[in-house]
């Protein structure tokens, strides 16, 4: 009876005490697919690509695209992720990011606060491809709207996958070896460009 | 013993029961005799065909003195029983026995009416392709069911009587030199150590000699079927046999049992075999999947892909409870409809299966109550469970599907494999009569495995190698 008393007591306390701290409901979350970083006087411009789940309803087709922009802005990179929020009524949930694109200036410069964001991280994002554009700007680029896919971002993600294995032209670095690489000695990355090749939108590198 | 007390106080009986019969006749010589039937119990023609039919015979007694010698040579009955005592005279007229009670000699005939359905179909396990007798509430009836199968002299049969109103006969079937001997010896220990005021069912006698285990996966098999009963009667276990009951005790079983079935043993053994591995896959199905689907949901969504995230976000968006509440309403409307279709009398059972069709499939994924996606998971792991007929087994995997999801629902993934650590420690730890549970696999018997574990090999020639059944 002692044990059993005992047993009762520490599984109380467990849920009473941790609790179920990591649940969130699935619906409550918006899917982040792709993620714009620029720069421009001293502010971060941050563009976030949702995917835009709504009640799957049978009646017919809907019209209405399938993943949402928003922008942030504020003096770090983390401010203005989380400005983001003043706009969207679902949490951003980061480990299916697929692509990261970031503005010439930043590479440039110093991309410590970016990196030290995705990478200390607790949900996994270290896959999103790393890509840079020059002449269009990041917001640009995610809001074009594509063949094929309904999530832009997942075109340009399977796009370059298919590239890189049947063409062999194209170098995919993902976050983690962006990392990787600025950490040994003797390796540079090599980015992949990304632009806008046509009013259509089409994207070539 | 003085007859005229006896009648007396039997006399005195009567008046509070009716149907017992006291029948006095005059014999030449003046001698007297009685005749005692409990009339419910007892078949009237073979009372008058074969015991009143002698008795008014009178030429047979003219010139007799000795009745006991007459009695006992004479009357045409095979079971004949000398009385000495009074409770003896109870013991016998509640068995269906005739009571002859005279001055000199008291003694009993057995008269059995036949009170008892025939032996049918049973409803419980039914049978597609082998033989469908099974057992009913006749004590004699099964024996014979089973020695019809078993025609060899080292079928041993142990009589016990149980119960103090009851006063039910309880007989423990073996197979001497394949069954252990210690495991019978702590058999019959346990029942005559039995002590109770009646049994109604052999579940009661299985609840009283259960092993304190701690764990909710029987021990003790009851089966309906005496072509099951004989192969594990040479197989080395023990049946015990209720009087008045249609389930047969099965002493020990083991985890593997759950997982067969008389019907493999008369099919091609590759698909007998087929056949067993999708029951030990339904088995973690039925458990595991609906703690798995709420862990992805609920905690850990990293796992998913994008396209699947999406399809369950889509549904989730609609129902307006969290994920948990969602699962175990319809994990619970399930069972309400499951004990609702085995009560209802087949006039009304149509009526309960559209009912549940309708509400729980269209209605309420319509209403945006549920989701789609939990109605399929519950579903599936609901319909997995049935695929076990014993319901013993089937009330274990209740409680750890219920176990199940509330830890994956908090802790998500980690909880998820704590459950089934939890699962698997629970099972190791498991002796049946002190043979491990899962036996022949662990500890790894090879011959046995190969032969009538998972898998069925065909049946050979080969002599029965007993060794893990002598315990551990």
């Amino acid at each position: 009876m002692r044990k059993l008393k005992a047993f009762i007591l520490i599984t109380f306390f467990i849920f009473i005490l941790t609790g179920c701290e990591t649940h969130k409901e699935i619906s409550d979350l918006g899917m982040v697919s792709a993620i714009g970083i620029e720069k421009k006087d001293n502010k971060y411009f941050i563009s976030v690509q949702v995917a835009n789940i709504k009640k799957s309803t049978n009646m017919g087709t809907d019209n209405s695209s399938k993943v949402i922009l928003y922008t942030g802005s504020g003096d770090t990179s983390f401010e203005a992720i989380r400005k983001v929020s003043t706009k969207s009524s679902k949490k951003l949930y980061f480990p299916h990011i697929k692509l990261i694109i970031l503005s010439d200036e930043i590479i440039n410069e110093n991309p410590k606060q970016i990196i030290d964001f995705f990478s200390r991280d607790n949900e996994g994002n270290m896959n999103a491809y790393i890509l840079v554009s020059n002449d269009y700007t990041p917001y640009e680029i995610l809001s074009t709207i594509t063949a094929f896919e309904d999530v832009p971002a997942e075109y340009i993600y399977n796009s370059l996958t298919l590239s890189e294995a049947n063409y062999g032209n194209t170098h995919i670095l993902t976050f983690e070896d962006y990392v990787n690489s600025l950490i040994k000695p003797g390796i540079d990355p090599v980015f992949t460009k990304v632009s806008l090749s046509s009013e259509n939108g089409e994207r070539k590198h | 013993m003085n007859i005229n007390i006896e009648i007396k106080k039997l006399y005195s009986l009567k008046e509070n029961m009716p149907d017992l019969v006291i029948r006095e006749i005059n014999l030449p010589r003046r001698q007297k005799v009685y005749i005692l039937v409990i009339q419910t119990l007892t078949s009237e023609d073979k009372v008058n065909d074969f015991i009143l039919k002698y008795f008014s015979n009178k030429d047979l007694f003219k010139n007799k003195t000795n009745i006991k010698k007459s009695i006992s040579e004479f009357i045409p009955a095979i079971n004949f029983h000398e009385i000495n005592n009074y409770d003896e005279i109870l013991n016998y007229l509640f068995n269906g026995f005739t009571v002859v009670l005279s001055n000199k000699f008291n003694a009993s005939f057995e008269t059995k009416a036949l009170i008892d359905r025939a032996v049918s179909e049973s409803s419980s396990e039914p049978s597609v392709r082998g033989p469908k007798d099974s057992f009913n509430e006749n004590y004699q009836t099964n024996i014979g069911l089973i020695r019809r199968r078993i025609k060899d002299e080292n079928l041993y049969l142990k009589e016990i009587v149980l119960g103090k109103k009851s006063k039910t006969r309880i007989g423990i079937m073996y197979m001497n030199g394949i069954a252990s001997d210690d495991l019978i010896h702590e058999v019959c220990e346990k029942i005559n150590n039995i002590n109770i005021e009646y049994i109604l069912d052999s579940y009661t006698i299985k609840e009283l000699i259960k092993k304190e285990n701690k764990t909710l996966f029987p021990t003790i098999a009851s089966k309906e079927k005496p072509d099951e009963i004989s192969v594990a009667l040479l197989n080395g276990k023990i049946a015990i046999i209720v009087e008045n009951s249609p389930n047969v005790l099965l002493i020990p079983t083991l985890f593997i049992d759950s997982f067969k079935n008389s019907e493999d043993y008369y099919e091609k053994s590759f698909y007998a075999s087929f056949i067993r591995i999708i029951r030990v896959f339904a088995f973690f199905l039925a458990i595991f999947l609906p703690g798995f689907y709420l862990a992805l949901i609920t905690i850990d969504q990293q796992v998913l892909s994008s396209d699947l995230f999406i399809n369950f976000a889509s549904q989730s968006v609609a129902v307006p409870f969290p994920s948990v509440i969602e699962a175990i309403l319809l994990t619970l409307t399930f069972e309400i409809l499951y004990e609702g279709d085995s009560r209802t009398p087949t006039s009304r059972g149509a009526s309960i299966s559209i009912l549940g069709a309708l509400i729980l499939g269209d209605a309420a994924v319509n209403a945006g109550l549920v989701s789609p996606i939990m109605v399929i998971i519950i579903s599936i792991s609901s319909i997995c469970s049935l695929l076990f007929i014993f319901v013993d087994f089937q009330g274990a995997i209740r409680f750890w599907r219920y176990l199940c999801m509330i830890l994956s629902s908090s802790f998500g993934l980690i909880g998820f494999i704590v459950s089934f650590t939890l699962l698997l420690i629970n099972i190791c730890s498991i002796k049946s009569f002190g043979i491990p549970y899962l036996v022949p696999y662990i500890p790894f018997y090879k011959k046995e495995a190969l032969k009538d574990g998972i898998i069925r090999q065909e049946s050979s020639t080969s002599k029965i190698d007993k060794d893990y059944m002598k315990g551990a």
